[in-house]
């Protein structure tokens, strides 16, 4: 079997602050292999963005990662900021959910855009802005001729999020990692990216890892789903079993908790009682284990590690799910 | 059929933007934000108001409660008509008409604790009561709303984003108002949090009898919540119609697209086909002549750039602003079965 795109073992993500230690990731195992998509899910908190930061070295000062993290066969973990600079950028595309921030408010985006180019490839100025213009084009970016010279601040939403996504794309990178890229825009908005989305899942081998809270956008592009809670993975699995058969009752319980459009209206929308634990000090147990509903004893004392259920489908539970 | 508590006539807010021209020249120009809807809230109903940001939902619910001054048009409040009151017979009927805000955190006072920031309407409007007959009246509509009445003394950035909706909650709730206007309130809030707070309202709703004008852009919240719903798009009423009705047969391209845009959660193959709108909402400075959303529709014709489409009704109880609403296909493109 070919070695895959991305390979993370044992990543742990944490956070020096004043009275301890915050524990964002902790023990985060997946791959990605070239033109799959894979969806990381799961409350605010739960650790999905922190866990792209580590393996992207963005992590804030008071951060720390420790695993592994092999992007095409190099470890990419905590390694020199130059090789660093190299794979940022031009290997691995990133998408922040937060385009004003991600963009410099001072410089034209045309000017950003093609800044990419001749610093990562070399390109000539009037080279870049070919290559720019055209993945504009794939985007349905309007007027991009004119709206080059413009700053982010011109720019409405979901045209700053076009822009976010022509950066992570103009190196044509092998995987790009996309946090909450809709989350800020409107439904129409959305479905204009999701559609792009799909289209690049389509016709290029380009790896997606696709960090969301909403069940919805999972469904829609990825061919897994990481469910993520209290910064450790409770449950992957191929996207049709986590919404056909999930086995986790987090999984379970936030399923049940969305509102749908073909819900039944008579039904209430399941409460999961409490909040997430506070992770300056997770419980001894499954940390899920206070707000569950089918604790056993041993959910209490011992921590469940992750264990294979039915085909690639893996669930951090004791309690076994009837099939 | 209950009566009507709140009439919106041809409501319309237009701002006034400067724009620079030249170093020296500037010209006045208009942002119709709101530009002529009209509906009624009757007792103890909730609407839904669904939209894209920036197409007036909110400044719809402000100028209802005269916080932004209306251009033209009529809100008639149970037979009075709040735009021509004055300012402190207005304040009067705030007692009557609540609102809970979208960002739960910056809604309240941070300086206050939660119980003092419960009890304010209290104080204002109740004058006769005393301190204890008032933490009594705090405690009992906290413990209404799923909080503790012993956090009373907290300060609001000791709760999360959730209990501090609650706190937006209680407020609001405790006049006994006859309309509670919620902006956008679960938008801010995480899948488990949010399913409390629609459940909490679903609650209240029941028990209360309090009418709701429920603003949102989330249609699946909506369907939940709401018994009729108005489609805004670009400060103009597209489809107002009853819930079932609204969702099973929609007749403006704009609902039907808005429908289809949702992710759903479920496996690809169970999915209907998607519509997609090109383009993005225009400006409200230079809204498109015509039917205002003629320039991402995909059934526009020429008809439709010339003459604004009136309202029609598809039934008494769902009307339409749409040149073709009788010729949408029938079969079920991008609509959603079930409801």
């Amino acid at each position: 079997m070919k070695a895959p795109l991305l390979k993370c073992t044992h990543l742990c993500a944490h956070f020096e602050v004043k009275n301890g230690t915050v524990q964002a990731v902790d023990d985060l195992n997946f791959s990605i292999n070239r033109g799959e998509c894979i969806g990381i899910v799961g409350e605010s908190g739960s650790g999905k963005t922190q866990s792209c930061m580590a393996i992207l070295g963005l992590l804030p000062r008071n951060g720390s990662a420790t695993g592994s993290a092999i992007f095409r066969g190099q470890e990419i973990l905590n390694t020199r900021r130059k090789v660093l600079d190299r794979i940022r950028g031009e290997s691995i595309g990133m998408i922040f959910q937060d385009s004003m921030a991600g963009l410099t408010p001072f410089m034209r985006i045309g000017d950003q855009l093609c800044e990419v180019l001749i610093e990562h490839q070399g390109m000539s100025e009037a080279e870049a802005r070919t290559r720019v213009l055209e993945v504009l084009d794939i985007l349905q970016f309007p007027q991009p001729k004119r709206r080059l010279r413009m700053y982010p601040h011109e720019l409405s939403g979901g045209m700053r999020q076009r822009v976010m996504i022509a950066l992570a794309l103009v190196c044509k990178p092998d995987l790009i990692i996309a946090d909450e890229p809709t989350t800020a825009l409107d439904i129409t908005i959305q479905a204009q990216i999701l559609e792009f989305f799909a289209g690049l899942k389509k016709h290029t081998d380009t790896a997606i890892i696709m960090i969301t809270h909403d069940f919805g956008v999972a469904a829609e592009l990825c061919d897994r789903v990481i469910v993520m809670y209290a910064g450790r993975m409770v449950e992957t699995g191929s996207v049709e079993d986590i919404f056909a058969r999930p086995q986790h009752p987090y999984t379970q319980a936030l399923l049940r908790a969305t509102p749908r459009l073909d819900s039944d209206l008579q039904a209430d929308l399941l409460l999961i009682p409490g909040r997430p634990p506070n992770l300056q000090n997770i419980p001894r147990g499954c940390s899920f284990a206070p707000r569950c509903t089918q604790t056993l004893e041993q959910c209490r004392l011992e921590r469940p590690e992750l264990g294979n259920r039915f085909d690639e489908h893996w669930a951090a539970c004791f309690v076994r799910q009837p099939q | 059929m209950k009566p009507a508590i709140l009439n919106v006539e041809n409501l319309t807010v237009h701002f006034p933007v400067r724009q620079k021209n030249t170093l020296l020249r500037s010209t006045m120009s208009m942002l119709r934000a709101v530009d002529g809807i009209s509906f009624s809230i009757r007792e103890g109903e909730t609407l839904g108001i669904v939209g894209e940001s920036g197409c007036g939902k909110s400044t719809l619910s402000k100028a209802i409660l005269q916080l932004i001054k209306p251009t033209s048009g009529q809100v008639v409040w149970q037979g009075e008509t709040l735009n021509e009151l004055s300012l402190q017979e207005m304040d009067q009927k705030r007692q009557e008409l609540q609102i809970i805000f979208q960002d739960p955190l910056s809604s309240l006072n941070p300086r206050m604790t939660i119980g003092t920031i419960i009890g304010e309407p209290l104080k204002a409007f109740r004058p006769q009561l005393d301190k204890d007959a008032r933490t009594l009246a705090v405690r009992k509509i906290m413990a209404e709303v799923g909080l503790e009445p012993a956090l009373m003394n907290r300060y609001p950035h000791e709760f999360s984003g959730g209990q501090c909706q609650r706190v937006g909650i209680a407020r609001a709730m405790i006049l006994k108002p006859k309309l509670v206007i919620c902006d956008e309130p679960v938008s801010a809030l995480d899948v488990s949090t949010q399913a409390q707070v629609i459940m909490l309202l679903k609650k209240l709703q029941r028990e209360s009898g309090t009418a709701f004008l429920f603003i949102s852009h989330d249609l699946s919240v909506v369907r939940l919540m709401c018994e009729r719903i108005l489609v805004m798009y670009l400060g103009r009423l597209a489809e107002i119609a009853e819930r079932d009705e609204l969702f099973n047969n929609p007749r403006h391209p704009y609902t039907r697209a808005l429908l289809s845009a949702i992710p759903i959660s479920a496996p690809q193959s169970q999915r209907p086909k998607r519509i997609i709108l090109s383009g993005e909402v225009p400006s409200p400075m230079d809204p498109p002549a015509g039917c205002v959303f003629h320039t991402r529709c995909p059934k526009a014709t020429r008809w439709c750039q010339k003459e604004v489409p009136t309202l029609q009704s598809v039934s008494p109880s769902h009307q339409v602003a749409c040149h073709y609403w009788k010729d949408q296909d029938r079969e079920t493109d991008g609509t959603l079965a079930g409801g």
